[in-house]
C-alpha cells in the first residue's frame, strides 16, 4: 500500500510546477487587466485561480505521498510540506475573494494575492533544495584542491572525497540522505545506510556493497550512480577498487599504499599540470586573429601554441632579412611570446635588445646566428628560459658563466661554439639541473672507410685492360694486389692508371687518417683472345631466361645475381649441351664457365662438366671432364666461374656439355623438384 | 536537378578536366603540383586550396592546433618488407633452446599464413644467430647487428608489441602510410601537408626519399602511391627527390633557357591562365599558376638542400661513409636533416630489402649494416643542433617475422616468413621517453603480452605529438569523413614524456 503510495507520489515533479506557472501567469493577467481596463479579464483570471487551485491540491497530495519515501532530511521536509499546506489553502482563499463582490472582502485581494506569491516562493525554494542540494543555488566556492606530486596527496581527502562530492553527495548528503546514506565523512561513510554497512558488508574487501552496487549493470535499479545521473569515469572506479583494496584507509598518503602498475598512469594523471607552460598559458591574454594575420603579412611566421592555447611560437629560422621594426611589432603580445626561433638568420648582438621585452620566453634558438658574447646581459633576464639553443655561435665562456640566474634552463647546446670543457664543467656547477645536449666523443670514432671502386669498362678483354681505382673521399690511399693475395698498407699504393696483361683478379683497400680502413673490394677481369663465330644450343633454354640465344655464352657480359637481366641462360630440369665454332683453328687449354646459385630460387650450380673438341664440327673427343658434385645445404645467392684445366688440344669447335642436378637435393625445402642451372658465360683459353 | 547541383557538377567536370590536363604532364607534372608553400593559397568554399599570391596566406586547413604540439616535424625511416624484430631488437633466448622443435600450435593459435609458407609441413622455431648485450641506462637488449643503435639506446623509445592487421606487403604498408589496407587514402605526409600546410614556402611539406638495402637488393618495388594524396588536393602529394642529377624530375630548365628567359615566360603563361581563369573559374587553374612560381623556386632551393658538398668529414664519420653515395641510406639520412634543418614538415626514407624469407642470417647482415650507422646518426646529429627536441624520427616496417624458419635450416641459415602479430618500432625526440622500452612479447617471441600498440595507436600518437587531434582530423569525401586512424586508435600516452 505504501509502495503504490511512493509510485503515485512520482508524480509529484510532474504537478508542482504547474501551480507555480500559473499563480504567476494569474497575477501578470491581473496587472495587465487593469493596465488597460479590461473587465472582461476578470472571469479568465478566476477561471485560473480556480486551475492553480486544484493543481495546488493535488501537488500537496502527491507530495505528501512521495515524503514516505525514505532518505529525505525530516526538517528540510517539515518545511516544504507545511509551506505547501498554507500555500494550497491560501491559494483556495484567493480564489474564493476574487469571486466575492462584497466590497471589504474584495480590500483584501491585492494583499492576499501577494502573500500566495511570497509562499510559493518558499515552497518552491525549499523543495529545490531538497532535489538538487542546499548548495546548488548558491554555489559556494569550494577550494580548488591542486594535486602536484600525486605520491604525496591525501588518498582519502584528496582523491576519493572528491568524487564522491563529485557523483554521490547530491543525494547522500545529510539534507537527502537516499536509502539513509551519508556520504559527507568518514564516520558516516563507516555508519553505512539503511542496507547495511557500506564498506565491509560482505567479507572480502572486493566484497563490499559500496563496490557491489557500482558494479551492478546500469540497467540494475540498484546501480550505483542512478541511471540518469552522471556516471563514474573508469579512472574513478579504479581509483575507488584500488582504495578499497587498500581496506579503505581515511588517512593514509598514496605513497603509503600499494601501488600496482595499472594504477600509477591513474594517478599521475590526477597530477595538476604546474609546469611554467601551463602556468603562463593561464595567465595569457587572447591574441586577436587579425593581429595574427598582419604579423604573417608582414613577414613574420606565427601562431597561437593551440586554439585554446593563446601563447605564441614564433619562427624566423632562416630569414636573413629580420628588421628591428619587425620585432618590435611583436612587442604588444610580448608576455604571450614563450618560443621564438631566429636560427640560420641574420640575427645579431644588436637586434637582440628589441627581444628584451619577451620576459616570458622558454625556448630560445639562436643557433648559427652572428651573435656574440654581447648577448649574455639580455639573457640573463630570460629567467624562465627552459632550452637556449647556441650552436655554431662564437659564443666563449664568459657567456656562459654569466647565466647563474637562468635557474630553470633545462637544455642548452653549445655544439661547436668557443665554449671549453672547463667552461661547460663550470656551467654545470652553476645549473646542476641543466643537461648540456652533447655527445659522447667517441661514438662515431671507429666509422670503417667506405671500399674503393675499382673501374673499367669491360670484365673481358683480349690484349691489355686499362683500370683506375677511385674512392669517394679526399685525402685517402688506397692500396692493391694482382695476385689475389689480400692487400694491406704495405701493398702497392694506387698512383696512376693500373695496366692488365693477364687474368687478375685486383683486390683494394682505401686507407685514411682517422678512419678505419676500408674492407677489401675485389674484382677479377679475364683474358680471353680466342675469338668465336658462333653457338650452336642443343637444348633450349627457357623461354623466360633465353638471353640472346647462344650468344649469351660469348657476349664477355657477365650476369648480375638479378637473373632476369637477360645476361643469363636458364635451363629448368635438364643440362645444357652446346657447339662452340671457332673464329680458326686455336689451341685451348682452360675453359672457365660462369654459373649462379640461388637455392630459394630453385637454381643450382651445375653438378659436372665435359669438353669435347673437333676439328670438323661431327666427331668430338673428350678433352676433359670435372665433377663438382651436389652443393651443400646452403640458401645463398651468389656467381662463381669454375674452370678446368686440361692439355693443350687443336680445336675448331668445342662441345660442352654442362649437367644440371635436374632436381632439387635431399636438403632442399621442395627435394625432388624440377631445378635449374644459370650459365652466363664460357671462357676459352 | 537544382540549379545549386548543377553548379556542383560543373565543378566537379572542371576538376576532373584538370586533373586529366595535369595527367597529361607527366609523374613530374604532378609532383610538382604538392610543392606548394601554404601560404600561396587560401582555402575554397568547395575546401581545396586556391591560389592567393598574397604574401601569407592560411597555413593548412587548420586554423590552429588542437592542443599545443610537441614537435614540428616527422622522420619517417620506414623499413620495408618487415625487418626482423628477434634478430634485432626482441631477445628469445627459448628460441635458441629449443631451436628445430615446432612451434606449439597453442601459440600459434590459428594464426593465417602467407602463401609462402602455407604449404610448410612444420614450422621448427629458430632464434638469432646474433647475439645480443644489454646496452645503456637500463641495461636494453639491443643485437651485435646494431652497434651504433645500441649506443644510442638511451635516446630512443623502443616498443616491442606493435602490431598489424595486414601480412603480405603491399596492404601491410599501405595500412601503415594511409591507415587502410586498400589503395585510395591520403598518405600520413599528405594529411599534415593538407592540415598543417608548410613551413618553408620555397620547400614542399611532404618529400620522399627512397634507398635499395643490400639484404635484398631486388625486393619488392615501393609504389608511387604510398606517398599519394588520395582523395586530397593533388598539391599534398609527396615529391620523390632522387639520387641523380635532377633530384627532382623535369624541375630543371631545358639547355639554353636563361633566368630572364624563364621568368618572362612564366608572367606570360601565368597572363594566359588568368585569362583561362577569369573564362572558367576553375580554382586548379591558379593552383597550376602558383606551382610554376614554387617550381621556379625550387630551382635554387632544391640543389641547396641536395648539395652536401659542404658536409664536413666528421659528418660523414657520423653517417658511415656510404653517405658519401648518393641514393644509400645513409646519404638519404644526411639529406633528410638538411631537410629538417630547413624545416620540411614531413621527411619519409624507404629502405627497401627486409624481406628476408630465406639465408636471412647473411642477408640481414648486410641490411642491419645499411641503417644502423646512419639511423643512429641521425639522431645524434639532431641532438647536437638542437633538432631533436622539436623532430621525432621514427624507425620501423610494415610487420615483424615469424619465430619459426621459412625454408631451409641448418646451423648457418634459415628463413623468416611475414608475422603480423609482433613486431619492434623505435621513436625518438620530441615527447617520447628517451631510454623506454614498451611493450613485451612472450617468451617465443609470437604473441604479444602486455602493452599492444596498433598500427592506429601509432599513427594517434604521432598526430597528437604534431598538435592534432586524430579524431578531430578529418577531411568529408563521397559523404563520409575519414581520418587516418579511420575508426580507431588511441594515443599512447605510456610513452610520452
Amino acid at each position: 500500500m505504501i509502495q503504490l503510495g511512493i509510485q503515485i507520489g512520482h508524480l509529484h515533479p510532474l504537478f508542482v510546477h504547474l501551480p507555480i506557472g500559473i499563480i504567476l501567469l494569474t497575477f501578470l493577467l491581473e496587472v495587465y487587466s487593469r493596465f488597460i481596463a479590461k473587465k472582461s479579464f476578470d472571469e479568465v483570471i478566476e477561471f485560473t485561480l480556480l486551475v492553480a487551485g486544484v493543481t495546488a491540491i493535488l501537488s500537496l497530495g502527491t507530495g505528501w505521498l512521495l515524503s514516505e519515501e525514505s532518505g529525505y532530511d525530516e526538517d528540510a521536509i517539515f518545511l516544504h510540506r507545511w509551506m505547501a499546506v498554507a500555500f494550497t489553502i491560501t491559494t483556495i482563499l484567493l480564489y474564493l475573494v476574487k469571486r466575492s463582490k462584497r466590497n471589504g472582502v474584495n480590500k483584501t485581494y491585492i494583499p492576499l494575492f501577494l502573500v500566495v506569491l511570497g509562499l510559493i516562493s518558499l515552497t518552491g525554494h525549499f523543495g529545490g533544495n531538497m532535489t538538487h542540494g542546499e548548495d546548488y543555488l548558491f554555489v559556494e566556492e569550494k577550494e580548488e584542491i591542486v594535486i602536484t606530486n600525486v605520491q604525496e596527496a591525501q588518498v582519502y581527502a584528496q582523491i576519493i572525497q572528491p568524487i564522491l562530492d563529485d557523483k554521490c553527495m547530491s543525494c547522500h548528503n545529510a539534507s537527502k540522505a537516499k536509502g539513509g546514506l551519508v556520504m559527507s565523512s568518514p564516520n558516516e561513510m563507516i555508519k553505512g545506510g539503511d542496507n547495511g554497512r557500506l564498506l565491509d558488508t560482505l567479507s572480502g574487501s572486493t566484497g563490499s556493497l559500496f563496490l557491489e552496487r557500482v558494479h551492478l549493470p546500469i540497467e540494475n535499479e540498484d546501480h550505483m550512480p542512478p541511471k540518469g545521473k552522471v556516471q563514474l569515469t573508469d579512472n574513478e572506479k579504479a581509483l575507488l577498487e584500488w582504495w578499497m583494496e587498500n581496506n579503505h584507509c581515511f588517512d593514509c598518503r598514496v605513497m603509503e599504499l600499494s601501488t600496482e602498475e595499472r594504477m600509477a598512469a591513474v594517478l599521475t594523471s590526477l597530477e595538476q599540470d604546474t609546469s611554467t607552460i601551463a602556468v603562463l598559458s593561464k595567465e595569457a591574454k587572447e591574441v586577436p586573429k587579425d593581429w595574427l594575420q598582419g604579423m604573417r603579412n608582414a613577414g613574420i611566421p606565427i601562431q597561437t601554441l593551440s586554439g585554446k592555447n593563446q601563447l605564441l611560437a614564433v619562427n624566423l629560422a632562416g630569414i636573413d632579412s629580420i628588421t628591428k621594426d619587425q620585432l618590435k611589432a611583436l612587442e604588444e603580445y610580448a608576455p604571450n611570446i614563450v618560443e621564438i626561433d631566429l636560427g640560420f638568420s641574420n640575427f645579431n648582438d644588436e637586434l637582440m635588445s628589441y627581444i628584451r621585452p619577451f620576459r616570458n620566453l622558454l625556448k630560445l634558438k639562436l643557433q648559427n646566428t652572428k651573435v656574440t658574447d654581447a648577448i649574455g646581459k639580455y639573457l640573463v633576464d630570460f629567467e624562465l628560459l627552459e632550452s637556449l639553443n647556441l650552436y655554431g655561435t662564437s659564443v666563449t665562456d664568459k657567456l656562459i658563466q654569466e647565466l647563474k640566474r637562468n635557474k630553470k634552463l633545462q637544455n642548452i647546446y653549445l655544439w661547436k661554439t668557443d665554449v671549453t670543457d672547463d667552461g661547460l664543467v663550470q656551467l654545470q656547477r652553476n645549473l646542476p639541473n641543466l643537461t648540456i645536449q652533447q655527445l659522447e666523443a667517441d661514438l662515431f670514432e671507429a666509422t670503417v672507410l667506405d671500399p674503393p671502386t675499382i673501374l673499367s669498362d669491360a670484365s673481358f678483354f683480349s690484349d691489355s685492360l686499362v683500370l683506375t681505382i677511385e674512392n669517394l673521399f679526399e685525402g685517402t690511399d688506397i692500396y692493391y694486389t694482382l695476385d689475389g693475395s689480400v692487400p694491406n698498407s704495405s701493398s702497392t699504393k694506387y698512383e696512376a692508371n693500373i695496366i692488365l696483361n693477364n687474368t687478375a683478379s685486383v683486390k683494394a683497400i682505401a686507407v685514411k687518417k682517422d678512419w678505419e680502413p676500408s674492407f677489401v673490394t675485389e674484382r677479377t677481369f679475364i683474358k680471353n683472345n680466342i675469338a668465336y663465330t658462333d653457338v650452336n644450343l642443343l637444348t633450349t633454354p627457357n623461354e623466360k631466361y633465353k638471353g640472346q640465344k647462344g650468344k649469351t655464352l660469348i657476349d664477355q657480359k657477365r650476369g648480375s645475381i638479378n637473373f632476369v637481366d637477360g645476361n643469363w641462360l636458364g635451363f629448368e630440369g635438364k643440362h645444357l649441351n652446346a657447339i662452340i665454332e671457332l673464329k680458326e683453328k686455336n689451341t685451348i687449354s682452360k675453359v672457365s664457365i660462369g654459373a649462379l646459385s640461388a637455392p630459394a630460387s630453385w637454381i643450382f650450380y651445375p653438378t659436372a662438366f665435359v669438353i669435347s673438341s673437333s676439328n670438323d664440327g661431327v666427331n668430338f673427343k673428350e678433352i676433359g671432364r670435372k665433377d663438382m658434385g651436389i652443393e651443400s645445404p646452403n640458401a645463398e645467392v651468389k656467381l662463381a666461374f669454375f674452370d678446368m684445366e686440361f692439355t693443350p688440344t687443336d680445336a675448331k669447335y668445342v662441345k660442352l656439355q654442362i649437367q644440371s642436378p635436374l632436381k632439387n637435393p635431399d636438403w632442399h625445402t621442395n627435394p625432388g623438384g624440377k631445378s635449374w642451372i644459370f650459365i652466363d658465360e664460357v671462357v676459352l683459353n | 536537378m537544382s540549379e545549386k547541383k548543377i553548379v556542383e557538377e560543373r565543378s566537379l567536370i572542371l576538376n576532373r578536366r584538370s586533373f586529366l590536363g595535369k595527367a597529361a604532364m607527366g609523374v613530374g607534372g604532378i609532383g610538382l603540383a604538392s610543392l606548394i608553400g601554404n601560404n600561396l593559397f587560401r582555402k575554397g568554399s568547395n575546401g581545396l586550396y586556391t591560389a592567393d599570391s598574397g604574401a601569407g596566406g592560411v597555413k593548412g586547413v587548420l586554423d590552429s592546433l588542437h592542443h599545443p604540439s610537441k614537435i614540428k616535424r616527422v622522420i619517417y625511416l620506414f623499413q620495408s618488407g618487415g625487418p626482423s624484430q628477434l634478430e634485432l631488437f626482441d631477445y628469445k633466448p627459448l628460441l635458441n633452446q629449443r631451436r628445430g622443435e615446432d612451434l606449439p600450435e597453442s601459440i600459434r593459435n590459428g594464426q593465417r599464413l602467407t602463401g609462402m609458407t602455407s604449404g610448410q609441413d612444420r614450422f621448427p622455431l629458430v632464434g638469432s644467430n646474433f647475439g645480443f648485450q644489454r646496452h645503456g641506462k637500463n641495461g636494453t637488449y639491443v643485437s651485435d647487428l646494431l652497434p651504433y643503435t645500441a649506443k644510442m639506446v638511451d635516446d630512443i623509445c623502443i616498443i616491442k608489441s606493435m602490431y598489424t592487421e595486414a601480412i603480405n606487403h603491399d596492404p601491410a604498408v599501405t595500412f601503415f602510410q594511409t591507415g587502410s589496407q586498400q589503395p585510395g587514402r591520403p598518405s600520413i605526409g599528405s594529411w599534415l601537408s593538407y592540415g598543417l600546410g608548410s613551413e618553408n614556402e620555397n620547400l614542399p611539406a611532404f618529400t620522399v626519399l627512397l634507398s635499395r638495402g643490400s639484404g635484398r637488393p631486388n625486393g619488392q618495388p615501393l609504389y608511387t602511391r604510398l606517398w599519394g594524396n588520395g582523395f586530397l588536393h593533388s598539391l599534398h602529394q609527396g615529391v620523390q627527390f632522387r639520387a641523380a642529377k635532377d633530384p627532382v624530375l623535369y624541375l630543371n630548365d631545358p639547355k639554353g633557357t636563361t633566368a630572364d628567359v624563364k621568368r618572362s615566360m612564366l608572367d606570360k603563361l601565368a597572363e594566359l591562365n588568368d585569362q583561362h581563369y577569369q573564362e572558367s573559374g576553375d580554382p586548379e587553374i591558379q593552383s597550376r599558376i602558383a606551382q610554376y612560381e614554387m617550381a621556379y623556386r625550387m630551382q635554387t632551393s632544391v640543389p641547396d638542400v641536395m648539395n652536401t658538398d659542404g658536409e664536413p668529414d666528421y659528418i660523414y664519420k657520423m653517417y658511415g661513409s656510404d653517405a658519401k653515395i648518393p641514393g644509400t641510406f645513409a646519404a638519404n639520412c644526411l639529406l633528410a636533416r638538411r631537410l629538417a634543418e630547413k624545416d620540411v614538415r614531413f621527411i619519409q626514407l624507404y629502405h627497401m630489402g627486409w624481406d628476408q624469407h630465406d639465408n636471412l642470417p647473411g642477408a640481414i647482415q648486410k641490411q642491419a649494416k645499411d641503417v644502423d650507422q646512419a639511423s643512429a646518426a641521425l639522431v645524434a646529429d639532431l641532438k647536437q643542433r638542437g633538432l631533436l627536441e622539436d623532430t621525432l624520427v621514427i624507425w620501423g616496417g610494415e610487420f615483424g617475422r615469424t619465430n619459426y624458419s621459412q625454408g631451409l635450416l641448418t646451423d648457418t641459415t634459415y628463413g623468416r616468413d611475414h608475422h603480423p602479430r609482433c613486431f619492434t618500432m623505435w621513436m625518438a625526440g620530441g615527447g617520447i621517453k628517451p631510454g623506454m622500452v614498451y611493450g613485451e612479447t612472450d617468451e617465443f617471441g609470437y604473441n604479444i603480452v602486455k602493452n599492444p600498440v596498433h598500427v592506429h595507436d601509432f599513427q594517434a600518437t604521432m598526430l597528437h605529438q604534431l598538435g592534432i587531434n586524430h579524431e578531430k582530423f578529418t577531411y568529408k569525401y563521397q559523404g563520409r569523413r575519414f581520418r587516418l586512424t579511420d575508426v580507431e586508435g588511441k594515443v599512447i600516452n605510456d610513452i610520452l614524456a
